[in-house]
């Protein structure tokens, strides 16, 4: 194993631990708590979202759900197979009221949302992946975001220069099953 | 207990002894009236009714341990006195099993606290039961009708077969385990590589050589050794696959259930309604260990019921009755259940006064359907054929029992929809008998699949009449149609991607691959993309959360991990007929809802299929362009979507009730002007009081559609079909 990690073998450097101790011991400035969580950061179309990773039950390669005879304009993108059982796949788009669909190739994900005994499926072109978002300076959602979004988002943050929208999971999951209907 | 229960909760093993002693309970106290020797069996009533009252007792189920003890007092007293219970007693007792599975949550509702007080009162003095103290009768335990009502159940394995799927999946878990063989292919490549650069080198062309030598021999050894190992996981490979399908065939299994399960509740039915009938009979029950598939066995509770009321109310008769057609007074109900070369066959016959040809013969010139010419011309069969039809009846009597009407084309429908037959047997001295044949298991079908929009669907083969490649100069254009002929037969052919609006029809191609298929109301033919082939599928059901789709019976995955989408080829039927009369229009599939719409627009809900099309046909013979949706949540989807000028819809639907919808619509600011009729069985006034205030402009009963009032209804809100 030396020869594979030599960087952990070498002597600390004088005064690392002292400056260590130190920054342990740093009471952070009162009413600045921190206030990051995590979520899985999804682009769909030109916009970015951040799905609590909690509702997660699995991710899969991208897969075109097979349609469903009379269903194929509601949001009921189809049925896809996820370990040999058939779940509902719903079109993330269309309920998101999001225009306009930069697939990018291979980079298409399958997520599996798992919550509370309902199991479905939602296809995201892009993943950026589980990122911690910061939602001390979390900003209300403009006053014309469709109304779905506007039951289940907590806010708008940035992150990385990009404005991202934080669905809540509760919310966002009881969306999704009243598209199924 | 052999069943492992472990991970139960403690509701949910009080709900399962709740369900076995309930059974058990139900089952001895039907057998109690017949036995001679009671003792026996008050007994192990006694210790039925005395574990379910310690069961609940752990649980904290205060009434249910009330109940449980007057019903073991009662049997005690029985026991003293040995004495059998009086019929009204019985059904005092039975009455507290239906209180006892509410209780438990094995059955749906809860019993008031009136009707508890009341139960007990009864039981104070079993011996003594006044004949006039009869309690209000059972509530008939409601057929889980709805997938949806079934989503979550527990499944109750003997531990056995769980032992043995286990051992199975544990050895295929060991098979498949990577077991160090090419690791000395991967030591002798190493070696090859070391000689190899050893040559390389040296510049001693003897050494050289000797290397060289030595390369050839381990790389010789190599390929013997790969070859054995090849032979190995050949043999790995089999024995995995032997496994999968070992262990899927047992899974299988975990599937049946013997027949008997249902039996009590069959027993309990047949009972009850003889009381009611005053009628006597015996029932006898053959097969019983028959093992059947769990979703056929629900199934067969419908129809079951269905035959068995019928047989009842109009089959056997009156012990007086059958005493003067020199009869013994007991009738008998006989119920057998048989597997024979891959079917399952049910039998539910009896011994009454049957129907003759003359009766058929009657009812069919009543209802003017043949001409008398012709009706002396059918055979036994073909009059038969006609009490399958739906709404067709022998007596003009309408029974609390039985209905007008109802039932064999009802049993017809679920035999047909599993894909079965049903034959029918009229004994020429009387008796009548229906045998109902089934695929012995429902999950498993063998279909053909085939390509639509590019995305694979199937249909069962047994529903398939035939498969052809039609060339596309035999396709005729007849009235803007496309027909074919096939067997002499003409018959139009429409696209599955168009009446499925799964996208556009495909391109021309040179033949066209068509299914012929054959519904209730006639032949079609449907246009494919392309054929796949016979494949074994294992069904699932969809998520019941999507309600019932029209033209989808289930889903299944393919070899290749693709889902296949399984047609219902006699909703596919209805929906191709319906197309090529073009009253279904949707937006959608018809480029834009803009253009010039002459036609006022109806959107009819309801989930029952026949009076759905009773009521589209009505309206699109008078010229409306009708369109259907199978319940409140299809209909709330359709209108979102499309214009309609009125919505004709039924209160009682799954997913969304019609008052639900009504008001949705009248809170919707694009639909609050929409002309609503609700058309509904449930004609109290207190309903149509609720119907009215969620914002319904007309409440008609569902007799409507036999009279003019649903269309003169239709007329005032939005006129006729085609405006002036």
């Amino acid at each position: 194993m030396s020869d594979v990690a030599p960087h952990l073998e070498h002597p600390i450097p004088p005064g690392r631990r002292a400056e260590w101790a130190r920054e342990l011991a740093e009471v952070p400035p009162d009413g600045e708590k921190s206030q990051h969580e995590s979520f899985y950061v999804v682009r769909v179309g030109d916009e970015w979202f951040g799905l609590p990773p909690g509702i997660l039950g699995a991710t899969l390669p991208d897969a075109r759900p097979r349609k469903i005879p009379h269903r194929s304009h509601t949001l009921v993108e189809g049925l896809v197979n996820w370990d040999g059982r058939l779940i509902v796949c719903l079109a993330l788009e269309r309920l998101l009221g999001v225009l306009g669909t930069a697939t990018a190739k291979d980079a298409g994900r399958l997520l599996v949302v798992q919550w509370k005994g309902w199991t479905g499926a939602i296809r995201v072109p892009f993943v950026l992946g589980v990122e911690s978002l910061d939602l001390a300076a979390i900003q209300p959602l403009p006053a014309s975001a469709p109304e779905v979004l506007a039951r289940s988002a907590r806010g708008v943050v940035l992150y990385q220069n990009r404005s991202m929208v934080c669905l809540e999971g509760d919310a966002f999951v009881e969306q999704l099953k009243q598209a199924v209907r | 207990m052999s069943d492992d229960l472990s991970n139960f909760s403690m509701d949910e093993l009080f709900r399962a002894e709740a369900e076995m002693q309930c059974a058990s309970l139900a089952g001895d106290l039907l057998a109690l009236e017949k036995e001679p020797n009671p003792l026996p069996l008050l007994e192990n009533l006694m210790r039925a009714a005395h574990s379910l009252k310690g069961a609940a007792r752990i649980v904290g189920r205060g009434e249910a341990v009330r109940v449980a003890h007057v019903m073991e007092d009662c049997f005690v007293q029985l026991q003293k006195k040995k004495s059998l219970p009086s019929p009204e007693t019985v059904d005092v007792l039975l009455r507290g099993t239906d209180l006892l599975r509410q209780l438990a949550g094995v059955s749906a509702g809860t019993p008031s606290p009136e009707e508890i007080e009341a139960f007990l009162r009864a039981c104070e003095n079993p011996g003594m039961v006044a004949p006039g103290a009869r309690l209000p009768a059972a509530p008939a335990e409601k057929p889980a009708a709805s997938p949806a009502a079934q989503e979550k159940r527990d499944v109750r394995l003997d531990s056995e077969r769980l032992d043995s799927l286990l051992a199975l999946a544990g050895q295929a878990v060991v098979a498949s385990r990577p077991d160090g063989s090419g690791d000395s292919v991967r030591a002798a490549m190493r070696r090859l590589q070391s000689l190899l650069v050893e040559t390389a080198k040296t510049t001693d062309p003897h050494l050289q050589s000797t290397l060289l030598r030595r390369a050839l021999v381990t790389a010789s050894s190599c390929q013997s050794t790969l070859a054995g190992e090849g032979e190995t996981r050949d043999l790995r490979e089999r024995r995995l696959a032997q496994l999968c399908t070992r262990i899927y065939n047992q899974t299988l299994a975990c599937r049946l259930r013997p027949f008997a399960d249902i039996v009590p509740g069959l027993k309990r039915l047949a009972r009850d309604l003889a009381r009611e009938l005053k009628k006597e009979i015996t029932v006898e029950i053959e097969g019983e260990a028959t093992e059947v598939d769990r979703d056929l066995l629900d199934r067969l509770d419908g129809p079951l019921s269905h035959l068995i009321r019928n047989s009842l109310d109009h089959g056997l008769e009156t012990p007086e009755d059958r005493q003067l057609a020199g009869k013994p007074g007991t009738g008998v109900l006989s119920v057998e259940v048989r597997s024979q070369g891959g079917w399952l066959i049910v039998r539910v016959g009896d011994d009454g006064r049957g129907v003759s040809n003359d009766l058929i013969r009657a009812a069919i010139i009543r209802r003017s359907l043949a001409s008398p010419e012709n009706l002396q011309q059918m055979s036994d069969a073909e009059l038969s054929e006609f009490l399958l039809l739906p709404g067709f009846s022998l007596s003009e009597r309408v029974t609390e029992i039985s209905g007008r009407g109802v039932g064999l084309d009802a049993v017809r429908a679920m035999v047909y929809g599993a894909g079965g037959s049903l034959r029918i047997h009229r004994p020429e001295g009387g008796g009548f008998s229906c045998e109902m044949i089934l695929p012995i298991s429902l999950s498993l079908i063998r279909a053909l699949v085939f390509e639509v929009a590019e995305g694979s669907y199937a249909v069962p083969l047994s529903r398939i009449e035939r498969v052809v490649e039609v060339p596309v100069e035999e396709v005729h254009a007849i009235a803007g149609r496309q027909h074919i002929y096939v067997a002499q037969e003409r018959v139009e052919v429409v696209s599955a991607a168009e009446i499925l609006e799964l996208g556009e029809a495909p391109a021309s191609l040179e033949k066209l691959p068509i299914l012929i298929l054959q519904g209730g109301s006639g032949k079609v033919a449907v246009m494919v993309d392309r054929f796949l082939g016979i494949r074994q599928l294992s069904l699932q059901r969809l998520d019941p959360s999507l309600g019932k789709v029209q033209d989808v019976s289930a889903a299944a995955v393919l070899d290749d991990g693709q889902p296949v989408v399984v047609l219902d080829v006699d909703d596919l039927t209805v929906t191709a007929a319906n197309f090529s009369t073009g009253s279904r229009y949707r937006p959608m599939a018809r480029g834009g809802e803009g253009a010039a719409r002459s036609v006022r627009r109806i959107l009819v809900a309801d989930d029952s299929l026949t009076v759905r099309e009773l009521e589209r046909k009505l309206l699109a013979n008078h010229g409306y362009a009708v369109e259907t949706a199978v319940d409140g949540a299809d209909a709330w989807n359709s209108l979102r979507a499309g214009s309609y000028d009125l919505l004709v819809t039924d209160i009682d639907m799954p997913r969304m009730d019609g008052i639900e919808l009504v008001q949705l619509i009248r809170a919707d600011a694009r639909l609050r002007d929409l002309p609503v009729v609700v058309v509904s069985y449930k004609d109290r006034p207190e309903d149509r009081a609720r119907g009215l205030e969620a914002g319904a402009d007309f409440y008609l009963p569902k007799s409507s559609y036999e009279d003019e009032s649903l269309l003169r209804a239709a007329r005032e809100l939005i006129g006729e079909a085609v405006p002036a």
